[in-house]
């Protein structure tokens, strides 16, 4: 059931690890951003400390687009209707088809763009666990007045939990169904209630469960806050990486 | 203070009108094991969860060393501990170390209280090793031990178990009942239900029947054991063949 994947956790001590999940939400967001309006070079040289962070790190890049399948599909797809549908200088033609250089350029760096996104967020991901990303995200929220972060974070972290029990659920569901041969009936409405009544039957019981055991465990909003200090090295590394960004879009 | 569980007159009105428990006189003393038995409705979860104020008495007062439930229900959540019958509704945290740390924190305890409460109740349940991992990846026996951890780690003087052994295998079964013997032994107080008195009434120095909303019968459990059938609940197989009922730990 849990499949391990390279979107995942994984235990380290790299620079990413040592960094403050707050400050890594903040580049995650900032960089994806950055790559927007920057131009090649600016592309290169991100790409480059990207993929040195992810090395330290003893991430496995190569698997990346294996586990994407069908990522890699859809930036090509993109790259030829690019080059195909910009107006330019063609490079050669053959009958209809006569690629421009500006769009194969243009193609290359949306896809670059993309791809560079995605190692950014491959990057946060490896190395920062749920529990400080809930964090990181509550202290942002409780930057924002009017939002219940606390609440927020407990939600979300519940969620994260019972994602897995509630496909487990379903699955159980399903095959029960099937041993009573509910594919005979062709009807798909008729077999979505059918489905539906006991699964979320079972998802409010559970509701009413976790509730009941969260209440006696003494639940209540002013609870000990996550632990989340920032040292010397996350502020030096917010100095370099808000010079990258600037760097990116005049280079 | 001798009895730690105080239960006067307690009746409980659905909101639907119908009785679930009517007029329960209880004492229970501070370093008992007990344990209550009853036919599927009786009454039993019902009666529980009057003791740390999941459900307040409709007449009646439950007191829990001397305090009335009602004066301080975060109170009695702590010195109650709960652990209810279906494990993976109660997991809440995404490790079992994360899950350990909720009640704490719920009490706004200091983080490095917290850790060192959590490691000991990790070490004391046999669940240091897998500290790391994600609840729903353990067996039914550690995800039972998982949730005694859970409530153990705020430290309340009476346990109370519904259903213990339901769901679980012979190793999960000796694995729970070697603990809840365990932490008896350690002066917690005790209070069990279970529809199955096999495995756990050898450990036992009192034994209530419940029925309809009611507690019919209050005894030692040897005294008791040529009732049981009249209540829905199965005789010991020791005492049906005349003889005594052994512990499943030996
Ligand atoms: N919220 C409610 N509203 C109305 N009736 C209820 C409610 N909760 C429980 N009951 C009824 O009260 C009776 C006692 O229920 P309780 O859960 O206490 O029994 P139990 O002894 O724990 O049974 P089991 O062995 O099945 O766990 C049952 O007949 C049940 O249907
Ligand atoms: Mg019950």
């Amino acid at each position: 059931m849990a499949r391990v994947t390279v979107f995942s956790y994984k235990k380290g001590d790299s620079l990413l690890h040592r960094l403050d999940p707050r400050f890594k939400l903040f580049y995650m967001v900032a960089l994806s951003m950055g790559t927007m309006s920057s131009g090649f070079s600016g592309l290169i040289l991100t790409t480059l400390i990207i993929l040195a962070a992810l090395f330290a790190a003893r991430v496995n890049v190569l698997s990346v687009p294996k586990e994407l399948k069908l990522f890699p599909y859809f930036l090509l797809f993109i790259f030829i209707t690019r080059s195909l549908t910009t107006p330019g200088e063609a490079i050669f033609s053959v009958s209809v088809f006569a690629p421009t250089r500006e769009g194969l350029l243009l193609g290359l760096h949306f896809c670059w763009r993309l791809a560079l996104v995605v190692l950014i967020s491959l990057g946060f991901i490896v190395s920062t666990t749920s529990n400080q990303i809930k964090a990181a995200v509550e202290f942002y929220f409780s930057k924002i007045p009017g939002v219940p972060e606390k609440r927020i974070s407990t939600m979300l972290s519940l969620l994260i939990r019972f994602i897995p029990i509630i496909m487990s659920q379903l699955q159980e569901t399903i095959d029960a169904q099937n041993a009573r041969c509910v594919e005979q009936r062709k009807n798909p409405v008729y077999r979505l209630v059918k489905l539906s009544i006991p699964l979320l039957y079972r998802i409010f019981l559970n509701g009413d469960q976790l509730a009941i055991a969260m209440t006696s465990r003494c639940y209540s909003e002013d609870r000990t806050g996550p632990l989340l200090t920032s040292c010397r090295l996350d502020w030096l590394s917010l100095v370099l990486i808000t010079s990258l960004i600037i760097l990116m879009q005049i280079i | 203070m001798v009895n730690i569980i105080e239960i006067d007159h307690l009746s409980h009105r659905f909101s639907d009108g119908s009785l679930g428990l009517s007029d329960i006189h209880l004492n229970i003393r501070k370093g008992s094991f007990v344990v209550l038995a009853g036919s599927n409705g009786s009454g039993k979860t019902t009666l529980l969860r009057h003791l740390n104020g999941l459900l307040l008495p409709s007449t009646g007062e439950v007191r829990i060393e001397g305090t009335p439930v009602l004066d301080d229900i975060s109170g009695a959540r702590q010195k109650v501990g709960m652990v209810f019958q279906d494990t993976d509704s109660q997991i809440v945290g995404e490790t079992v170390f994360e899950d350990i740390a909720f009640g704490p924190e719920n009490l706004q305890l200091a983080r490095e209280e917290i850790n060192r409460r959590v490691v000991e109740v990790l070490e004391l349940l046999g669940l240091s090793a897998r500290a790391e991992d994600r609840p729903h990846l353990l067996s039914g026996g550690q995800k039972r031990r998982l949730t005694i951890a859970g409530i153990l780690v705020m430290q309340p003087a009476i346990l109370v178990f519904d259903e213990p052994f339901s769901n679980l295998d012979y190793p999960g079964i000796i694995s729970v009942l070697r603990h809840i013997v365990g932490l008896h032994k350690q002066g917690h107080t005790i209070l069990l239900t279970t529809h199955d008195l096999e495995k756990v009434i050898a450990h036992a120095d009192r034994l209530l029947i419940m029925e309809g909303g009611k507690i019919v019968r209050d005894d030692r459990p040897q005294k008791l054991f040529h009732d049981l059938e009249a209540f829905g609940v199965r005789q010991p197989c020791g005492s049906r063949m005349g003889g005594e009922v052994g512990s499943w730990l030996e």
